[in-house]
């Protein structure tokens, strides 16, 4: 199989492609964190008293925090102490159309593909385009507010619906759940936040595209969704970075709170800059993502593709409280070169009739190594709780590893769960059979890894799952097709 | 070879200085307590000695925060107040003969300690060394002396450190090369004592180049007046081509608590089959780990777990594989009733080397009482890419369509879920390939489902 080991080669030696600096003026901070950064970046946000008290009480519990190493990750301790903890790009006033936008902010978003000229005369995707942690424009916003949808930065959100966050905020993820969680809302920059009305089913897929671009500026999103009794939203988040040298860290928190009858649906493609192929630079991204089902019937839906970041920290979870609840994660988890990969998912199960499904793909090449780590939780009383898992992992070439550590708790005997995991690589009596029929080797690698995601493709909005499609082919170019 | 440290080994950051001085003073009032000592059987033996004494003193007793004994808080069981003892005492002749098996060569262990005189042994084979371990070493048994501790020198398993510091006597068996033993060799464990005991029994099983065994092994309490704590520790090393059958019936009662860790090295074109049906017992640990060393070897661990009351039963196992070409094969299925607690935590670890490795592993659970509980871990390593790997798990109740079947034939609830169990069971006691053995295990599964 000299053939299929040279499009490996390729694929190992393959460069991100995303590669780029847009040049815009940033007001940063210098590196450092105490009370003092904390309450910096409240005031420069004009943030109101219980603001700036959450992100105090956060930093003091985060000040008793030690830094969580179980994962199966290996890397150098990170200084906290060198990180800037904010960076805006400076807009003296506020924008109201896009010629007022930077036309160097506008000609990154080209390159990225995702126009917000054309998104918006398009496909009717409003996107909420943060760059470097301060939202820049928001669009569609009006025609939302018609139907009474809130989806605005979360820093408008503290100032103009106070009485939502202060009931929601840290209701799923609390500051002292855990270190990266706290440490978020201590100095988190800027975020999305979405409320969705009673009744109300969001006539288009809310999107947000995050880019951090000052060189060792840790970004520290925050989203709040909140999908009120039966309303529906489907929200996307894509991510691709520039090149840098140094590690940059990001530590996000999103929380979902999906009421009676509620669904909510939520998509991320992230590729970010994942370190050149012998490790160095690359994200850092520690991400605390958690949705609950608070009310009977409420659906949340976790689907993500993962390309980038060198180390990736991350396990979207659904706690199951309403009755008859459902929580479902689909996961494609890509690793190269030098990359690390801890996630997976947690599906608490609290609620009667509760069910949650669990796909996750993930494929590992060069030196990389990717984890699956999942908690199944149903505790006595979630009686007929239903879960279904399936993991399965892919290996190209000798150098990497995958593994799978699901965790399975289970106290009541009404409950039916099942996990499966497979590890395997491509089979060449696939490859021959391509190859055979006179699709060349880098097609048939393209063709069977696309087979093996097919079912967390297939899981994406239409507008992703194009744009995920076309990653996948990226990431794996001149290699697994 | 270079391999990434199995990260979740290390379950715990290095301790402080009060922390190490902590474990050393309830080590030392252990080894006191202890009448006969592994030292005392020579000066290699102190060395050994020592050694997993520092060990064990830089991490101390494993706690709930330890990942390995996530499911099982070995603190909850055996606290400082319990005192280190050595095997023996006097039983009745019939006490005896209730736990033997005829047509076996029987060996009878108190509280891990060899008792000859209880044993019976005319049927064994001249060629089958079965004797003292203790006695092996001071005698200068050079299989003894040097694979003693082979398998858990490097272990960081701090209840097998611990077992090494405070080794109490146990049997040692050591099979002739190209011998294979015609009969099979029972060892009857026969739990007994006060409460507060706590024994740590140190066994080995030693089988040369292309020999068999068959090895039951059988554990039992007797007179036994309160909670007693054994973390007992065998070494199977079975060299190239050799075959090693190992079927285990745990069958004590509810006093008793016990944390069973296995070690097996397995070499080239080797074979090994083990089958732990564990019935009874207050708390139970069992913690087979399996090194695959040489190629084309097949490995076969199953397990069957029937847990009731307030009881606790873990598995932990952990396959290494480290040569390419070998097959394992795991099945553990666990019945938990009452307010029982199950464990099953197996992990399958594939070397960069081993290639083509053939890897499977299938725990299949079923929860009968309202408040039992279930905790499963099944884990993949895996560093080599040329691999076939899988695992599964399953946990869930009694099939209601195949319940209402077999009523709807006028079977009663009963019978019907007996049944059910029984054949649930089977699937494990199947793979007991002695059939006098096996028809003992039926009987007792039978009579402990109901």
């Amino acid at each position: 199989m000299s053939g299929s080991n040279e499009i490996l080669e390729e694929f190992v030696q393959g460069e991100y492609k995303y590669g780029f600096t847009s040049d815009i003026e940033s007001d940063t901070l210098p590196p450092g964190l105490n009370e003092d950064v904390v309450r910096f970046i409240s005031t420069k946000k004009g943030e109101p008293e219980f603001m700036l008290e959450y992100r105090l009480k956060a930093f003091r519990h985060w000040l008793t925090m030690k830094e969580p190493h179980w994962a199966h990750l290996h890397y150098p301790l990170i200084n906290y102490q060198n990180i800037s903890y904010y960076s805006a790009p400076k807009k003296p006033k506020e924008i109201k159309s896009l010629d007022e936008v930077d036309p160097e902010l506008l000609r990154t978003f080209e390159k990225l593909g995702i126009s917000l000229l054309e998104q918006k005369r398009l496909s009717g995707v409003a996107v909420d385009a943060v760059i470097d942690s301060v939202s820049v424009k928001t669009t569609f916003k009006e025609s939302l507010s018609k139907l009474g949808i809130i989806f605005c930065s979360f820093s408008e959100a503290v100032k103009e619906h106070p009485e939502l966050i202060k009931k929601y905020m840290g209701s799923v993820v609390p500051y002292t759940d855990n270190y990266f969680a706290a440490l978020n809302a201590a100095v988190f920059s800027d975020g999305s936040f979405c409320y969705i009305p009673k009744g109300v089913r969001c006539p288009m897929e809310l999107s947000t595209y995050f880019r951090i671009n000052s060189a060792g500026t840790g970004q520290f999103e925050r989203t709040l969704i909140i999908a009120d009794e039966g309303a529906y939203v489907s929200y996307l988040e894509g991510c691709t970075a520039p090149m840098r040298d140094e590690n940059q860290l990001h530590a996000a928190v999103v929380e979902i709170v999906s009421h009676a009858d509620a669904e909510v649906k939520y998509s991320t493609v992230q590729n970010w800059y994942p370190g050149d192929k012998d490790g160095k630079g690359g994200i850092y991204n520690f991400v605390t993502k958690r949705g609950i089902c608070l009310g009977n019937n409420a659906k949340i839906s976790w689907t993500q593709v993962e390309t980038g970041s060198a180390i990736t920290w991350k396990y979207p979870s659904v706690i199951l409280k309403g009755d008859n609840s459902v929580g479902e994660f689909y996961s494609i988890a890509v690793t190269n070169h030098m990359q690390q990969a801890d996630t997976g998912t947690k599906m608490t199960h609290l609620g009667r009739n509760t069910k949650s499904t669990i796909v996750s793909k993930g494929i590992a090449a060069g030196k990389s190594n990717n984890s699956y780590r999942g908690l199944v939780k149903v505790n006595r009383g979630a009686s007929n709780a239903r879960n279904f898992s399936q993991c399965d992992s892919l290996l190209m070439g000798n150098n990497c590893g995958a593994h799978t550590f699901p965790y399975i708790e289970i106290n009541d005997n009404s409950a039916q769960v099942e996990h499966e995991a497979t590890t395997s690589k491509i089979g060449e009596d696939q490859i021959f059979y391509c190859n055979q029929r006179g699709i060349d080797t880098e097609k048939a690698i393209g063709l069977i890894v696309n087979g093996y995601c097919r079912e967390v493709l297939n899981k994406l909005p239409m507008e992703f799952a194009v744009e995920a499609q076309k990653l996948l082919a990226v990431s794996l170019e001149g290699s697994v097709g | 070879m270079e391999l990434v440290t199995a990260k979740t080994n290390i379950s715990r950051g290095v301790l402080g200085e009060a922390e190490i001085i902590k474990n050393k003073s309830l080590l030392n009032k252990w080894i006191d307590e202890a009448g006969t000592h592994l030292t005392e059987t020579g000066n290699f033996a102190k060395g050994v000695q020592k050694k997993a004494e520092e060990n064990f003193a830089a991490i101390g007793l494993p706690t709930k925060r330890t990942e390995d004994f996530k499911y099982t808080n070995i603190r909850s069981y055996l606290q400082d107040d319990y005192a280190a003892k050595n095997g023996s005492a006097s039983l009745t002749e019939s006490e005896i003969e209730n736990v033997l098996i005829d047509d076996f060569v029987s060996v009878v262990l108190i509280n891990g300690k060899y008792i000859p005189e209880y044993s019976r042994l005319k049927n064994l084979p001249k060629e089958v060394t079965i004797k003292s371990l203790f006695k092996a070493l001071e005698e200068g048994n050079e299989v003894a002396i040097k694979q003693f501790n082979s398998g858990l020198e490097k272990t960081t398993n701090p209840m097998a450190m611990l077992n090494t510091a405070l080794a109490g006597d146990g049997i040692f068996i050591s099979i002739p090369e190209n011998f294979s033993c015609p009969i099979p060799v029972h060892i009857a464990n026969i739990c007994t004592g006060e409460a507060k005991n706590f024994y740590n029994p140190r066994h080995l099983v030693y089988l040369h180049k292309n020999s068999e065994l068959t090895l039951i092994e059988s554990y039992h309490s007797v007179n036994h007046t309160g909670k007693t704590f054994t973390n007992s520790a065998t070494e199977f090393i079975i060299e190239d081509t050799a075959s090693l059958e190992n079927y285990i019936l745990q069958d004590e009662d509810i006093l008793s608590q016990r944390n069973d860790v296995r070690h097996f090295t397995v070499n080239t074109g080797s074979r090994m089959n083990s089958v732990a049906i564990s019935l009874n017992g207050g708390m139970l640990r069992n913690d087979p780990t399996i090194f695959i060393n040489g190629e084309n070897a097949e490995v076969h661990l199953n397990g069957l777990f029937i847990v009731k009351e307030n009881c606790h039963t873990d598995n932990h196992t952990m396959v290494e594989h480290r040569a390419p070409n070998c097959m394992s094969n795991e099945l553990y299925k666990g019945i938990i009733g009452d307010n029982a607690t199950g464990v099953f935590n197996g992990k399958i670890l594939v070397y960069r080397d081993a290639q083509k490795t053939n890897a499977y592993q299938s725990n299949k659970n079923i929860l009968m009482g309202d408040k039992s509980t279930i905790n499963t871990k099944p884990q993949l390593e895996i560093y080599a890419d040329d691999v076939r790997c899988t695992h599964g798990t399953t946990t869930g109740k009694l099939n209601e369509e195949a319940l209402f079947y077999m009523r709807s034939r006028g079977l009663n609830e009963k019978l019907a879920k007996n049944i059910l169990l029984q054949s649930f069971a089977k699937e494990v006691s199947n793979t007991i390939k002695n059939e006098a053995f096996r028809t003992l295990i039926e009987q007792k599964i039978e009579e402990n489902i109901q």
